[in-house]
This record gives C-alpha cells, sequence and structure tokens, in this order.
C-alpha cells in the first residue's frame, strides 16, 4: 500500500529497538510486522480485502498451470524465466534509462519553441515502433504460403510515421514563419 | 560502489501517479477484455460448450482479443515510463508488506509484459520464444489477471484521489504528463487501426500493419497450406464415415450427387482476421443416420501438424451451416483451401475448420 505522495506509513523506517539478547531484534522485527500487516488489513475495507484475495488465488492458479508447462519442458525454467522475467528487466534496466537519456538530450539541443513538437513525434513513434518491430522484421514470412504476411510493411508503416511527424511539425513551422515576418 | 539510482534522479515532468493513475485504469479495462475474449478462444479450442451461432461470434471476439492486446501495447509502455522510478524507491526490500507488494508488482509487470510480446509474436508468426504459444500464454494470462485484481485494490485510494484530481503542476516547454496521456490514447488508436485491415473490411487501406492483405487464392487467405500439412496427392480420395462397426466410403464424385447446400461464413483465424466467403457442400448431420443422438463427430485429415482433426459438439452438428464444404465462391476448393473437402462451421475458430478431410468418426 505504497504510493508516490508516501501518504500511508512505510514499515521500515522505524527500526525496531536494539535488544541485549540476540534473539529480542528478529522478535521485535516480526512484531513490527505484525503490527504493520494486521493495520493494512484492518484498514484496507472489505471489498479491497475480497479483490485482493481472489487476485493471488488467481495468480496461484496461474502459476500451477506455468509450473506444468515448465515440467512439460514447454518451456523448461529458464526458458521461461528468460521470457517472463526478463520483461521487468528490459525494461527498469535498460529501456527506461535509455529513454530517460535521450529525452533529456533531446530537450538541451530542440529549440524551445519546437521541443512539444518533437517530443510528442518522437514519442507516437517509438509506441508505434514497438507494435510494428516485428511485421517490419519480415521473420514471420513463409515461402509456402503467400497469403501471409503479405503487404509492404515498410513503405506502409513509412507513410503513417511520416503523417505523424508532418502533423506534429507542422503548426510550431507555421508559427516559426508567421514570427519571422 | 557506486550508489544505486534513485526515483528522484529521473526528471519529473510528464510522469506522476496523475497519469498512472489515468493509463492504468484504460489498461485495467483493456486487459479485461482481452482475458475474457481470450477465456473464449480458450472454450472454443477445447470443449464444444459455446454455441453456434451466431456465424460471426469467433470473428468479432477474436479480433477484438488481438485488437485489445495490441491497443494495450503502447498503454503499457507509457505506464511503465510513468511508475518507473518507484521500481528504485527506498527501502529496495523492505518489510512483509513491502515485499508482497513487490512480489505482487513484479508479477504484474512480467506477466503483462510477457502476454503482449508472446501476443504480439504470434500474430506475426515470429516464433523467437521456441515454445508451443497458447498454453503457455493461457497460463500466464491467468498470472497477469490475478496480479491486476491485487494491483488495482492496493493502488485503489490512489486512484481514487487522482482520478478527481486536476493536474494542476506547471510544465516547462517539454511535453507535460496530459500531452503523454493523450499521446498514448492516439498511439493506442493508431496501432490498433494498422493492424485491423485484416478484421474490418473498411479498414484495409489504412492496415498498414495488418497481418493479412486479404487476397488469398479464390480470396481467401490460408493460414496452413497443402505443402505445410504434407498433403500433395489426392488421386483416389475417399471419404470415410466410421459410425460404431459400421464404416461407409464415399468418393469424390458421390459427394457432389449428395445435396449440397450453401452457406456465406467467416474463416476467424485465431491470429484475429477473418475473410468471408460463399461455400457449398454436403452438411455434416446429412452423412450421419440419426445426428440428434450424437454426442461428438471427429473429422480427420493426413495432416499429421496439431491441427489435423477436430471434433464437432451436437450444437455444431445440428446446426444447418455446418458443411463439409466441396465449393468456394463458386469454384472447387483450391489445395491450400482442402481440396477436396474441408469442414466449415459458423462461430468457429479456423485452427477447427479441419482441411483435406478424408474420416469422420460419430461418437454416440
Amino acid at each position: 500500500m505504497t504510493n508516490d505522495s508516501g501518504s500511508s506509513p512505510s514499515p521500515d523506517t522505524s527500526r525496531p529497538p536494539r535488544g541485549r539478547s540476540g534473539l529480542s531484534r528478529p522478535r521485535a522485527w516480526l512484531g513490527t510486522q505484525f503490527v504493520d500487516v494486521t493495520h493494512a488489513l484492518r484498514t484496507a475495507g472489505r471489498a479491497r480485502l475480497i479483490l485482493a484475495a481472489a487476485g493471488a488465488l488467481t495468480v496461484l492458479y496461474g502459476g500451477l498451470l506455468v509450473l506444468e508447462q515448465v515440467l512439460h519442458d514447454n518451456p523448461g525454467p529458464v526458458g521461461f524465466l528468460t521470457w517472463w522475467a526478463g520483461g521487468p528487466l528490459v525494461v527498469d534496466l535498460l529501456a527506461v534509462p535509455v529513454v530517460v537519456v535521450t529525452a533529456i538530450g533531446l530537450g538541451r539541443v530542440i529549440p524551445a519553441a519546437w521541443r512539444r513538437a518533437v517530443e510528442s513525434a518522437a514519442l507516437v513513434n517509438l509506441l508505434l515502433v514497438l507494435v510494428a518491430a516485428p511485421f517490419l522484421s519480415g521473420l514471420g514470412r513463409r515461402p509456402d504460403n503467400p497469403s501471409l504476411l503479405d503487404r509492404d510493411y515498410v513503405l506502409g508503416f513509412g507513410v503513417l510515421i511520416g503523417l505523424v511527424w508532418l502533423v506534429a511539425l507542422v503548426p510550431p513551422a507555421v508559427r516559426a514563419l508567421r514570427a519571422r515576418r | 560502489m557506486p550508489e544505486l539510482p534513485r526515483p528522484g534522479w529521473y526528471p519529473r515532468q510528464a510522469r506522476g501517479a496523475w497519469l498512472s493513475a489515468r493509463v492504468g485504469t484504460a489498461l485495467g479495462l483493456s486487459f479485461t477484455l482481452c482475458f475474457l475474449t481470450g477465456l473464449i478462444s480458450h472454450l472454443h479450442q477445447h470443449s464444444t460448450l459455446l454455441p453456434s451461432q451466431p456465424a460471426w461470434g469467433y470473428a468479432l471476439s477474436q479480433g477484438l482479443h488481438v485488437t485489445s492486446g495490441i491497443a494495450s501495447i503502447p498503454l503499457l509502455a507509457v505506464k511503465l515510463w510513468s511508475v518507473a522510478p518507484r521500481f528504485w524507491k527506498r527501502p529496495l526490500i523492505g518489510g512483509v508488506l513491502r515485499m508482497a507488494e513487490r512480489a505482487s508488482v513484479l508479477v504484474l509487470v512480467a506477466s503483462a509484459v510477457f502476454e503482449l510480446v508472446t501476443g504480439l509474436l504470434n500474430v506475426a508468426e515470429v516464433y523467437a520464444f521456441g515454445f508451443y504459444f497458447p498454453p503457455v500464454h493461457y497460463a500466464v494470462a491467468w498470472l497477469a489477471i490475478g496480479a491486476i485484481a491485487v494491483h488495482v485494490a492496493v493502488q485503489l485510494p490512489v486512484v481514487r484521489r487522482e482520478l478527481g484530481r486536476p493536474d494542476a503542476e506547471p510544465v516547462s516547454s517539454g511535453l507535460g504528463r496530459r500531452q503523454v496521456l493523450g499521446l498514448a490514447g492516439v498511439a493506442s488508436l493508431l496501432a490498433a487501426m494498422a493492424t485491423a485491415g485484416d478484421k474490418l473490411p473498411f479498414l484495409r487501406p489504412l492496415g498498414v500493419l495488418s497481418q493479412r492483405s486479404g487476397d488469398g487464392p479464390q480470396g481467401v487467405p490460408v493460414n496452413r497450406s497443402a505443402a505445410a500439412a504434407g498433403v500433395t496427392a489426392t488421386d483416389g480420395w475417399s471419404l470415410e464415415v466410421v459410425d460404431g462397426d459400421r464404416t461407409q466410403s464415399f468418393t469424390l464424385a458421390q459427394m457432389a450427387a449428395l445435396p449440397q447446400r450453401e452457406a456465406y461464413l467467416p474463416i476467424a483465424c485465431v491470429e484475429g482476421w477473418n475473410a468471408w466467403a460463399r461455400w457449398e457442400g454436403v452438411r455434416l448431420a446429412d452423412l450421419i443416420d440419426a445426428p440428434g443422438a450424437v454426442s461428438l463427430v471427429v473429422v480427420s485429415s493426413p495432416d499429421r501438424g496439431g491441427y489435423g482433426r477436430s471434433t464437432v459438439g451436437p450444437g455444431t452438428l445440428g446446426d444447418p451451416q455446418t458443411l463439409l464444404a466441396l465449393r468456394v465462391n463458386g469454384d472447387a476448393l483450391a489445395p491450400d483451401h482442402g481440396y477436396p473437402l474441408r469442414l466449415i462451421a459458423p462461430n468457429r475458430p479456423g485452427a477447427l475448420q479441419t482441411k483435406w478431410v478424408n474420416r469422420i468418426e460419430v461418437q454416440r
């Protein structure tokens, strides 16, 4: 139950008091956890608790279904973890940092009057590339089946992206021309 | 050792709870639609429970499944962008509550990304993942929808607060979160439009990322070719009808001499596209004595791949539109459409419209 504004209590900001015996620290920690969990359960409200419990049970069911596939080697544990845990790792450690650095770089290079337009087009362009990439790659084409993936994806997508940039850049261009007069 | 990143390192503009709550709500709706239509598809593939009408049922539900999934891709990307700094929030691990919440978010992000990536790759037929797609995509769908329920339960107060609050913070010359929200919507709609050209005929010219142009032999696209199925020689073909200890055999001429019926039905592919055609052939029920007493009909072909056979339940068997088709759009079936004989039935995934049929087995 955490959020950006930090309105709910964070369980670990208060350290358990240091005891004389070695046992009292973990015991105190357990006590804090117990207080935090019971507090959360008491204040959550019935609807949220039911939703959370139903969600947890559903996750458990999904986990069993996944386990069944992994035990049948479809894929094995390494293959599954690569494709499943790989998503958040790529997003948090690669994709987002690259986008942040690029956005900061763009912000410094582009004149203020053009900044919002260029960033808008770049964002829509990036989001559409995520969908388009497998089609643009052409990797799914098969020689025995000419009706599959039978469009010119590079041309069609190029036109679409061209239109996105055109629509984004025309207003600041018009403004710049007017200002010059 | 250098310090690990902190949330404050990320630029604050163009992200935050105001944006997360709104994109998250849209994603919650699109994932729910995607999950429910996915369940319908699963039921079609693994049971004969669903009704045989309306004929366009599967074309609609699977079109919605693929389109809602594709429309979710830009939304999920923007959502992850919006919440990314929280990955580095301190304490990194924390107490029991924090660990549980982190674990649920890990399951959510991993499963949501997994579903959209594998689903998209499957539609583009890029089988980079190297496992049999349907059961894994199905299993992780339960992980995703369960984790969404937990996430909604945890974040509901935040969502309520943020949806009732205007975007008050001032924004410099670059993109603000209000613009990012609008652009996520634009990208989502453009992605849906670009990939839906093989689902809605009027979108065909705009469908620059559609899996199909709609062309194909006899005006119908093909998913599994005769070459891929290993069905090349059909000379001396006959249809065997096995009913208990009785086996009947029909030559092509005998099939053509039986009463011919017509049905205007779609091939509705699990990959989302559909193509309607005028099919002619023999009613499946006409080949069976006392079809009302049948529990299941197994329709099979020489194709030894996973989709070389399918089962027809009593509802579909009793539907007058359920045919063993000999002709499509006025001509004998092309080899890639299952010459000499294929099953065509209403409200049914294309993968179960078995081609090159040479045997039907009646179970009572």
